[in-house]
């Protein structure tokens, strides 16, 4: 068959048809798939394959094979493949191999992308018509580059896109609200959790103040957090705000703001998330709430507690002043006997109502220390002193071992410790049927104002089971239920003895042997006293009612007034105070009271805090208020009550009163509170 | 049993068919080919049930006409028993603007080594064959051997024209793996007589303009001053089955685009002219056709096996009466063997090796090899 007339005519033609076949598609894999296989039928050829430069000094990637089957086939096909790296390091225009298969493989460039090679069986392709294919695959380079370039573009942005999704989709799910503003403070955007939460549309909310949306009464705290990140003096900033919505809820939300610098950009601003707290809001309110109910049970639990103490002392005072006043008089010993004794049982009660409204005030963490500077070594020697008597009636030793190093003086509450040690005492010699019990006092350390001492009882009484020691601080607790009975108590002396300590700063340890005796020992903690601060008498109670008083005569008599509503407790105060030596005259409530002090003159009045009418606080604010209308000069006002919780000191002293003295009355106590108004006798 | 026994019947009656079919099945046959004349007017709902029910793999199609024993038959039916079972596989949407058929491709094959030879049948109707053998070609690649044609009818109204197991096809294509390679032979005898022109603007198989001319204009001027025919309404094909197309090859070869029907101002053809491509104006020569017939026979190596002839119809429109000397040409040059075929509406073979082409107005031949 002759070829064409005009061979360059049909070489141009060919070119023309090539030409026209390149760049009909932006995707490389399907631009090359439309332009090989009728390029290679135009050209006779069996397959085509196209290698790309993907990394500089590396050897070029095979991207495309037509057909495809012949990729596999090149894989195994190592004469080739040599050939491909010959000529890929070259790149000559062209170069042709041939196969064993008698085909013949033309390596063309395709200039600074990569290379490509045409298989033809039988004849090879004729030089003209490769120089007439080099141009078409000069083009082809461009489309190819082309084709990456853009597919790499595509790659970017499906990327994009997918980022994009992912960003919206995370947007659109998160429970928080995320929310950006411009400098201004002004909201441009916020994703959908915003519209769930406030039920503000896009609309309602872009362009509006971030500001705007908060709660009035908790935008004026949040405004200079914001401004504060405004204005770069800090970074991020964290608050907590009620937001306006669309309907009647005002959500407490937690928000968390930063400042976001991107130069020039419109999303430069304030960025931040706001996290809806109104459930937990509303779980503290309960727990405020729930706390203060149980607080008000407990107010109600101490009125309770400090009720039913008035109301027990009150006759206790009776019964304890009563008795003994009877002793001091003459009679037959089988009175006295039984009188001592309803004495004592009274003491011992009146000892467990003061446990128990101890425990119940250290149970309601009402228990408060005073600060006092005080005598140690007379406060430890007065405690032991207490307990002559019952040791002397069991032949007991007593003995006291301070070390000298002791301070003089310290500053701490001196009626606690001494609790402490008398409970220790106490239960030492209860438990010690012959023997000794010694009380030591140890100094520990010295440091910055403070001091740490060691006090320690030990007895040679009959111990403490094993089994039982885990369990002698526990609350209602005795060593065995059997002690009860034979010893008498209330199992809280230790519980509150353990509680005092450590709220002295120390621990209560003990050890102990059955048979052979126990050993209790605590440390605790002490300011230092100044020298030179007056200090309390060491004997801060009043020894025991038992003792016998000593005789009236050392004082002149007073004009008293007895402000009390309980008849018993007028008989009492009656004999008591005429036993001393001094006028008495009562009334009966505060409003008599306070008409009995402007009929008065009187030297003294003792208020009894709970009256009918006019209770005594009020009482003593009238008459102070009646010293203060005539000018006359303040008379000395003494507060009498069986209140003995915390604060009632402070109540009295407050409404105008000079004393306090706590019911039952002691005797002592009365005395020197009579004996520090009146001043010695002639 | 040889690798194919060949029956012939030129009864168009479908039960005729049947007949033949159970005769290749009580020989052993394992798998069947069916050819049918399209003046059997051969009708799906006579068959569908029949080849449902069929429990070996088939395939086959209805051409213009078939060929056997050295002559061209306008009716029958020839049935070519395999002794081996057969892969078919048939592929739908042949004229799917968007299908992918190197996805549908690859899925059949996915895995599989290629067969050692293709045969290709096509409804010769469909719009996008080129595009299915491109995609052939790009899976199985330049190994096998492919050889086939398009099935229908020269009325060229569409109708279920392939044999299945799933009944007849419409728009189809068939691909039936064979186990032995094949050789094969293709020629055409058509020559140069007008051009280059340069195909400026075409339409899948229509070509619309030629040197930026409107094609019939330009194809009429030539045509008419060699034949001294004038076309009109309704002589275009009587005329243009003498003068196809032929798409130049670098190296001087000549792939034959046969012109069957005229636009207002293009030219139909069967299958596609890729616009910018180059064509010449081709007329034929009987004897020129004749002689190619013997060439193309003797390029096949010597041999016992059958040979199966796919021709075009539009040879057989040309040549008339004289068509059988083309037959007795190809029987000359392969020796005492059997032929049998089709005539066809397009030809399919990767004649010399090289990508598949869609011939038209071409003689293929193909024979198991030795």
């Amino acid at each position: 068959m002759p070829p064409l007339a005009n061979q360059s005519l049909a070489l141009v033609a060919l070119q023309y048809e090539l030409a026209l076949l390149i760049g009909q598609e932006l995707r490389l894999g399907p631009m090359l798939r439309r332009f090989f296989p009728p390029a290679l039928k135009l050209l006779g050829c069996r397959a085509a394959h196209v290698w790309l430069d993907e990394k500089d000094g590396e050897e070029p990637v095979h991207r495309f094979a037509y057909p495809l089957r012949e990729s596999t086939l090149l894989a195994s096909d190592p004469t080739l493949l040599a050939a491909m790296r010959h000529y890929a390091a070259d790149r000559q225009p062209s170069a042709c191999v041939t196969g064993p298969d008698h085909s013949h493989t033309h390596f063309m460039a395709l200039p600074g992308i990569g290379l490509c090679a045409l298989v033809r069986p039988g004849r090879p392709i004729d030089d003209s018509i490769i120089a007439a294919l080099e141009p078409i695959f000069a083009r082809l380079a461009t489309a190819c580059r082309a084709c990456i370039n853009h597919e790499s573009t595509e790659q970017l942005r499906a990327l994009a896109a997918e980022n994009e999704v992912r960003l919206r989709t995370v947007l659109e799910t998160v429970g928080e609200v995320i929310f950006q503003t411009d400098w201004a403070g002004r909201m441009h955007f916020v994703n959908t959790a915003w519209g769930r939460i406030t039920g503000f549309t896009h609309s309602d909310t872009v362009g509006q103040p971030l500001e705007s949306f908060f709660h009035a009464e908790d935008a004026a705290a949040a405004l200079p957090l914001l401004d504060a990140v405004r204005q770069g003096e800090r970074s991020t900033t964290r608050f907590e705000t009620r937001l306006r919505t669309a309907g009647t809820q005002r959500p407490w939300v937690s928000v968390q703001v930063r400042r976001r610098d991107n130069i020039g950009a419109l999303d430069s601003g304030l960025i931040g998330t706001m996290t809806d707290i109104s459930e937990q809001r509303q779980m503290i309110d309960e727990l405020v709430q729930a706390r203060a109910s149980a607080e008000a049970a407990s107010e109600a639990k101490s009125a309770f507690v400090a009720n039913m103490s008035h109301e027990i002392r009150t006759p206790m005072n009776g019964i304890i002043g009563l008795a003994q006043l009877t002793l001091e008089e003459t009679l037959p010993d089988a009175v006295r006997r039984n009188l001592q004794m309803i004495l004592g049982s009274a003491e011992h009660l009146l000892t467990i109502i003061n446990d128990i409204l101890d425990f119940s005030k250290i149970e309601a963490g009402r228990l408060e220390f005073a600060d006092d500077s005080f005598d140690l070594a007379a406060l430890l020697r007065s405690s032991l002193a207490s307990f002559d008597l019952a040791a002397q009636r069991k032949g007991l030793q007593l003995a006291l071992e301070l070390d000298p190093r002791l301070p003089p003086q310290v500053r701490g509450d001196p009626a606690r410790l001494r609790q402490v040690l008398m409970n220790l005492l106490g239960n030492a010699v209860k438990f010690t049927a012959r023997g000794s019990v010694r009380l030591l006092g140890e100094l520990g350390e010295i440091a910055a104002g403070h001091c740490a001492l060691r006090f320690t009882v030990v007895d040679t009484g009959i111990g403490i089971a094993a089994d039982k020691q885990a369990h002698i601080f526990e609350p209602f607790a005795q060593a065995d239920a059997s002690i009860n009975r034979a010893y008498g108590g209330t199992g809280l002396g230790l519980t509150i003895s353990r509680r005092l300590v450590e709220m002295m700063g120390g621990t209560l340890d003990f050890d102990s042997t059955p048979g052979q005796g126990s050993r209790f020992s605590f440390c605790a903690r002490f300011a230092l006293a100044e020298r030179g601060s007056a200090a309390l008498p060491a004997t801060v109670s009043p020894p025991p009612a038992t003792t016998p008083a000593a005789p009236a005569t050392r004082t002149r008599s007073l004009n008293i007034l007895v402000a009390e509503d309980n008849e018993i407790n007028r008989r009492l105060m009656d004999s008591l105070l005429r036993k001393l030596g001094h006028q008495v005259s009562f009334a009966h409530d505060g409003t008599a009271a306070v008409q009995a002090f402007k009929d008065g003159p009187f030297d003294l009045v003792l208020m009894d805090m709970q009256m009918p009418v006019l209770d005594g606080i009020a009482a003593t604010r009238a008459i102070r208020s009646h010293e203060q209308d005539s000018g006359a000069t303040p008379t000395p006002i003494v507060a009498l009550t069986a209140n003995a919780m915390q604060g009632d000191r402070e109540r009295c002293l407050a409404a105008g009163m000079d004393d306090y003295l706590a019911k039952p009355l002691r005797r002592a106590e009365l005395e020197r509170v009579l004996d520090a108004i009146a001043g010695p006798a002639d | 049993m040889p690798r194919l026994s060949i029956h012939f019947s030129a009864d168009p009656a479908p039960a005729a068919l049947f007949a033949l079919a159970g005769q290749a099945l009580a020989g052993g046959a394992r798998a069947l080919a069916i050819l049918a004349a399209d003046g059997n007017d051969c009708r799906a709902d006579d068959f569908d049930d029949w080849l449902r029910r069929l429990d070996v793999p088939v395939c086959g199609g209805v051409f213009p006409q078939l060929i056997h024993e050295r002559r061209n038959q306008p009716l029958g039916y020839l049935v070519i028993g395999f002794s081996t079972a057969l892969t078919v596989v048939d592929l739908p949407g042949l004229s799917d603007p968007d299908a992918d058929y190197y996805e549908s491709v690859e899925a059949l094959f996915d895995g599989t080594e290629p067969p050692h030879s293709l045969l290709v049948l096509v409804d010769g109707m469909a719009t996008r064959i080129g595009a299915l053998l491109d995609g052939i070609y790009d899976v199985l690649g330049s190994e096998p051997g492919y050889f086939g044609g398009g099935a229908g009818s020269l009325s060229f109204v569409r109708k279920p024209c392939l044999f299945s197991n799933q009944g007849m096809l419409t728009d189809h294509a068939q691909l039936v793996s064979l186990p032995w390679p094949l050789d094969l032979a293709v020629e055409h005898g058509w020559q140069r007589f007008a051009g280059p022109f340069v195909v400026t603007a075409a339409q899948g198989n229509i070509v619309t303009h030629l040197d930026f001319k409107p094609a019939f204009e330009v194809y009429r001027q030539h045509v008419e001053a060699d034949s001294g025919q004038r076309f009109d309404s309704g002589n275009f094909f009587s005329i243009a089955k003498a003068y196809p197309f032929g798409m130049e090859r670098p190296d001087g070869s000549l792939v034959v685009r046969d012109p069957i029907t005229r636009t207002d101002s293009g030219v139909t053809c069967v299958g596609e002219v890729p616009a910018n491509s180059v064509v010449h104006l081709l007329r034929g020569q009987p004897e020129a056709l004749i002689d190619a017939a013997a060439r193309c026979g003797k390029q096949l190596a010597a041999g016992n096996d059958a040979v199966m002839v796919v021709d075009c119809i539009s040879r057989v429109l040309f040549l008339q009466d004289a068509f059988t000397r083309e037959l007795e040409a190809v029987q000359q040059a392969v020796g005492a063997r059997p032929l049998f075929g089709m005539l066809t509406l397009g030809e399919i073979a990767n004649g010399g090796s090289t990508c598949l082409e869609f011939y038209n107005k071409t003689l293929v031949l193909a024979s198991p090899r030795a």
